[in-house]
């Protein structure tokens, strides 16, 4: 389409503006779609590996001999958590209430799912945006030293750091950091998890391993920018190397970039699991893991998909993004 | 800074003619290689690297720093951190391997099957895979952990089946990059059956970039078990496991930073070897 709309730009406009936003309309329409449903198969696919669990909280509860529950009284307790129905169709009840907002009750606590996660979301994001911000930033001064040194040991260690940061753990980071900056040099205090410093500290654990995902794509695409004529060209007009580099290999190098920080953000949220235990912070990660010890499955099932929903959704605004970002994906989406 | 070094493809190799870099492997592959091969050593024979019992530590010297008698030092109980760590190796490589094995043998399958066949099956598949990769990998090896209950063998499994999309995905793209080929046609047209022309065409040239990422994922798998170990969901102390070291190091951590340090350093340094080996394969292929 890409001539003819060109041609058409030029001489009625309107028209053939109208079209081309209809076709995005409904490329993004499809894409929304086939994002819901990969959320709700998600939603059963951890509701299925769950199910296979041996014992709950509330059996162990019931089976107890100090509780001295009649049988009568057993069988209303696994009728009101809905325990005595076949799974599956477990699932098509819990599946079904899940659409309508209500995640069920948590089984060790009696609260709403909905009122643990709501509680300990806002530290989970405030946590995940301070890592992805730092990771890029670290990402983006790699990549621009990978490209400024000139060939050596420098520059060698330079793209030799994103490996060595992929291969530490990111609870052995996160140890050494609080061993480092709050014991040693007393940057920050361990009692308070949610203070500024502590908070920087945990983002900063998260964010090590995730920059050096984003750093590898970022200098292979600034690698293969740097071989295009055009930057040859740039530099024969006699721009500074530091302009060249962030005038015309950084911008056709963004958009592999982007990708990678969405698809990053499902290590950011995996790992927050760590992260927020070692830090003693109260979010999903700490959340989960709780549930994992209680055996609470409403909980556990809820915060999992939860997670996938955030990288789901965030991923999908990426991808609606593209065509916006990049001219010549424009007209491509119809096909996609 | 010249003005070169910005446009050279790659200013690390720009120099060096590309013959050497083909002929012999650099120097920190050898090294990689080199470190494979101790843990491989370290599982296959521990008591032959430490006269310590892994097990039974020496009261008195609890706290000893890293040093001639205990080279990385000793925990609370008096027990030799390099004997732990040499008699954890087993368990923590074999865990691994089983994961890789679970993510490739499945992933492997699935993608071949929904490369090759197309149409509805690979629909299926693939959105089974979307699905997967929906789903943060850790928190998937946990929940399938939480499931299948806690010991190491369970976090192989479960790290195995957070691996299984990766390598669906890699398989599928590369079966679809090799059935297109002249010789695909070739040999179907010759009369060969779908199983012969899968086995005998299709996987032999699909398998090498799979076997380079089945190499960088057993670097991974062992991140993701010292993670799911770390977190106390593999097999209980008195095991050994890498991750599980630092757990227990961690409530150590002020008076013995190196029963962090150590082990976390033997974890990065052995992924690291492996992740370096995988590239290495790679760039084999590109060139």
């Amino acid at each position: 389409m890409s001539t003819t709309a060109v041609l058409a730009d030029s001489t009625a406009a309107p028209p053939a503006a109208a079209a081309s936003l209809r076709r995005y309309a409904a490329f993004a329409a499809r894409r929304t779609a086939r994002a819901l449903i990969v959320i709700v198969l998600a939603y059963v696919l951890v509701f299925l590996v769950l199910a296979a669990l041996p014992g709950d909280p509330i059996s162990a509860q019931l089976e107890s001999p100090q509780a001295g529950y009649t049988d009568a009284q057993k069988a209303q307790i696994r009728k009101f958590y809905g325990l005595d129905q076949p799974v599956l169709l477990q699932l098509l009840i819990s599946l079904g209430s899940a659409l309508r907002g209500n995640l069920g009750l948590s089984l060790s606590t009696s609260q709403p799912v909905t009122t643990v996660l709501g509680d300990a979301i806002g530290s989970t994001l405030t946590l995940a945006t301070t890592a992805l911000a730092l990771a890029v930033l670290i990402a983006a001064v790699l990549g621009l030293l990978s490209r400024l040194l000139g060939p050596g040991p420098l520059n060698a260690l330079v793209r030799a750091l994103p490996a060595a940061f992929l291969s530490t753990p990111n609870f052995v980071i996160g140890l050494v950091l609080i061993q480092v900056l709050a014991v040693g040099l007393g940057l920050f205090s361990l009692v308070d998890p949610d203070s500024a410093g502590s908070t920087l500290a945990a983002a900063l654990t998260l964010a090590i391993p995730v920059s050096a995902q984003i750093a590898q794509v970022l200098i292979t695409a600034l690698d293969e920018s740097a071989g295009q004529d055009y930057a040859e060209v740039a530099l024969a007009r006699g721009l500074p190397p530091v302009q060249v580099v962030l005038r015309h290999l950084l911008r056709p190098s963004l958009l592999p970039t982007v990708t990678v920080v969405g698809l990053v953000l499902g290590e950011v949220l995996g790992g927050s699991l760590i992260t927020e235990t070692i830090f003693g912070r109260t979010g999903i990660g700490t959340v989960v893991q709780k549930a994992v010890t209680a055996q609470d499955v409403p909980v556990l099932l809820a915060a999992v998909v939860l997670s996938a929903g955030v990288f789901v959704v965030v991923n999908l605004v990426i991808d609606l993004l593209y065509p916006l970002l990049d001219p010549r994906l424009r007209g491509t989406e119809a096909t996609r | 800074m010249t003005t070169a070094a910005v446009l050279s493809p790659d200013p690390l190799t720009a120099t060096r003619p590309l013959t050497r870099a083909r002929r012999r492997p650099p120097i920190t592959v050898l090294l990689s290689f080199g470190v494979i091969v101790v843990v491989l050593a370290w599982s296959l024979a521990p008591g032959l690297f430490t006269r310590h019992d892994p097990a039974v530590g020496v009261p008195d010297d609890k706290f000893t720093a890293p040093g001639a008698e205990y080279w990385l030092g000793t925990d609370h109980l008096g027990r030799d951190l390099l004997a732990r760590i040499i008699h954890g190796t087993a368990s923590s490589i074999t865990s691994a391997l089983i994961a890789v094995a679970i993510g490739l043998v499945v992933g492997g399958a699935l993608g071949l099957l929904s490369g090759y066949l197309g149409g509805w099956v690979d629909v299926v598949i693939g959105r089974a895979v979307e699905v997967l990769l929906a789903i943060p990998g850790f928190l998937l090896a946990v929940v399938v952990v939480t499931a299948l209950g806690y010991d190491t063998r369970n976090a192989a499994i479960a790290t195995g089946v957070s691996a299984v999309a990766v390598f669906a995905r890699l398989m599928r793209a590369e079966v679809l990059r090799v059935r297109t080929s002249v010789f695909i046609e070739a040999a179907r047209l010759n009369g060969g059956s779908s199983a012969y022309i899968l086995s005998r065409h299709i996987l032999p040239n699909a398998v090498r970039p799979v076997v380079s990422l089945a190499i960088l994922q057993f670097g991974v798998a062992i991140l993701v078990i010292a993670g799911l170990a770390f977190l106390g969901y593999g097999d209980p102390p008195p095991a050994s496991d890498w991750g599980l070291l630092v757990a227990d190091g961690r409530e150590h951590l002020i008076r013995a930073p190196w029963l962090v340090i150590a082990p976390g350093l033997v974890i990065a340094v052995v992924v690291l070897s492996v992740s370096r080996i995988s590239s290495w394969l790679d760039q084999g292929r590109t060139r």
